[in-house]
């Protein structure tokens, strides 16, 4: 299967009277890694989480234009929000496990969704692709809140792909992990995007760069000391990106950074 | 015990005018409020002696002082969580379970008389304190929801309701609403002479007689209390109504 998972279409979103990301246009395909980039501020993570409506639970936040997941609009009145966030997992930059044991933590997303037969099955197969088995089998009933950063960040990504998503949106994912734990998690996303349409926020270049099949550049546009909104500069291949940006400010921000 | 209004009368001036005669000499501020505060206590305790000795004679009266008592407690503790009409039905059902299971308990096992004079008292109790918890709860699982809200969040990310994402705080949140009466009653009469206790002595009762009862009341909170706060984190909504709202509603305008 190909084509596109997420179409947005003049998506503008505003906290109270903010406007934070002005109208960006642009599909996510399906499988690999799209990389959202820019500097900080530039509505990243405002976008991201438009696509499994995370916004709703920010004050005053509000989307204009169309956002079709899979070609229905995720903000129809009556879509069914537990469906989309089953289908649309997330990883947040700051590893927030539940504290519960480790098992429970993978289990507890299958067990809403009404699952009662194979918990344990599934807890070891999450586990596994999620590189963590090994380090936590001897003991599941451990509390999640013992593990190492790492390995949290690990287990929260075992406990998204415990209720069988199609999309995993990751939010700086490795934001707060040292290079090691960095690396698993990089290596971990490259074969996860074989099964799963991953959309990574990153503020770092080269890791766009390194795991990342299409990358879209965002800058905040500045009117002036207190009014900006983020936009989309240019969006496409991972290569092109890096090796031939087309816009002078992508050309700017890709090259004054390395 | 017999009182007399005007022996009683004369002692309240007595005992008025020495607290405003103290803060006017040392200059303290809030003289007002202990004026109206003693007067709102004056009416409002003539008030409720005038009812309550009508519903002494009249006990399905009862019934209504009652409810309306529920009611109220009801509105003011919602009102303290900052909840909507939703969460207030949801309090209210807290508070009503919560006292009801306790009453009925003390009035079926005869430990307090079924009449209007030993039950209204200890009903009204009851709900008074349900009323402290549901609002001790309720604030707590909020607070604790927006002080973590990236784990409320990961819940959410799931698929949980904001209601499921609220029911992992919940406990947390009764837990710690249930201290200050376990402080209490763990120290009962080592620290200070409980409420009932005291009433009862003043009343002429034996000190055995007012430990039992105060007994029955102090127990009977922790089982009311323990009710009301499970109910209460478990109905109101996790979220301020500004945000809790927002699931499955709307938000495109384009
Ligand atoms: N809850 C909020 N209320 C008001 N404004 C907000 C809120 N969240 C974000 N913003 C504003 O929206 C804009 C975009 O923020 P966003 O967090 O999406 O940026 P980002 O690209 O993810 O930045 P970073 O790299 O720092 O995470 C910023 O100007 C920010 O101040
Ligand atoms: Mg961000």
């Amino acid at each position: 299967m190909t084509g596109d998972v997420f179409t947005l279409d003049h998506v503008s979103v505003t906290y109270g009277d903010v406007l934070a990301l002005s109208d960006v246009s642009m599909t996510i395909n399906r499988l690999g890694v799209t990389a959202l980039i820019g500097p900080s501020g530039c509505g990243k993570s405002t976008l991201l989480r438009t696509l499994n409506r995370m916004n709703d639970l920010v004050a005053g936040a509000h989307v204009e234009g169309m956002v079709l997941f899979d070609g229905v609009d995720v903000h129809a009145p009556d879509r069914d929000l537990v469906e989309l966030r089953r289908r649309v997992g997330m990883v947040f930059q700051k590893p927030n496990v539940f504290p519960m044991s480790v098992r429970d933590n993978v289990a507890y997303g299958p067990a809403l969704h009404g699952r009662r037969d194979g918990l344990d099955d599934l807890v070891e197969r999450s586990l596994s692709r999620a590189g963590l088995w090994d380090e936590v089998k001897d003991d599941l009933q451990r509390s999640a809140t013992a593990l190492s950063v790492g390995q949290q960040q690990r287990l929260v990504i075992a406990r998204c792909l415990a209720v069988e998503p199609e999309v995993i949106l990751m939010d700086e994912p490795t934001a707060s992990l040292d290079p090691v734990a960095t690396m698993a998690i990089e290596s971990l996303t490259r074969s996860l995007a074989q099964d799963f349409t991953i959309v990574l926020v990153t503020h770092d270049l080269r890791q766009a760069e390194r795991i990342s099949d299409r990358t879209a550049f965002f800058m905040a546009h500045v009117h002036d000391e207190k009014s900006r909104h983020g936009e989309l500069v240019e969006y496409g291949s991972t290569e092109a990106i890096f090796t031939d940006p087309q816009h002078p400010r992508t050309r700017e921000y890709v090259h004054g950074r390395r | 015990m017999e009182v007399e209004p005007i022996r009683t009368g004369i002692a309240l001036v007595l005992l008025f005018s020495g607290a405003f005669a103290v803060m006017t000499v040392s200059g303290l501020r809030f003289r007002k409020e202990l004026v109206i505060a003693s007067l709102r206590a004056f009416v409002q305790l003539s008030a409720v002696a005038l009812i309550i000795a009508w519903i002494f004679t009249h006990p399905q009266g009862a019934v209504v002082y009652l409810a309306v008592m529920l009611l109220v407690a009801a509105y003011t503790s919602n009102r303290r969580i900052g909840g909507d009409r939703r969460d207030g039905l949801g309090v209210l059902l807290a508070i009503f379970l919560g006292a009801s299971a306790t009453v009925s308990i003390v009035a079926l096992t005869g430990a307090l008389e079924f009449s209007a004079q030993a039950l209204l008292p200890f009903s009204a109790q009851m709900i008074g304190g349900a009323m402290t918890t549901a609002s001790l709860a309720g604030v707590r699982l909020r607070d604790d929801v927006r002080d973590q809200l990236t784990t409320f969040e990961g819940y959410v990310a799931l698929g949980a309701t904001y209601r499921q994402a609220g029911r992992e705080f919940a406990g947390r949140a009764s837990e710690r609403s249930l201290f200050p009466t376990l402080d209490q009653t763990k120290s009962a009469g080592l620290v200070t002479l409980p409420g009932a206790f005291v009433g009862m002595l003043l009343g002429g009762a034996s000190p055995l007689a007012a430990a039992q009862v105060q007994l029955l009341v102090l127990i009977g909170l922790l089982l009311v209390q323990a009710i009301t706060a499970v109910v209460t984190t478990r109905l109101i909504s996790p979220l301020p109504p500004s945000l809790g709202q927002n699931a499955g509603q709307p938000r495109v305008a384009a």
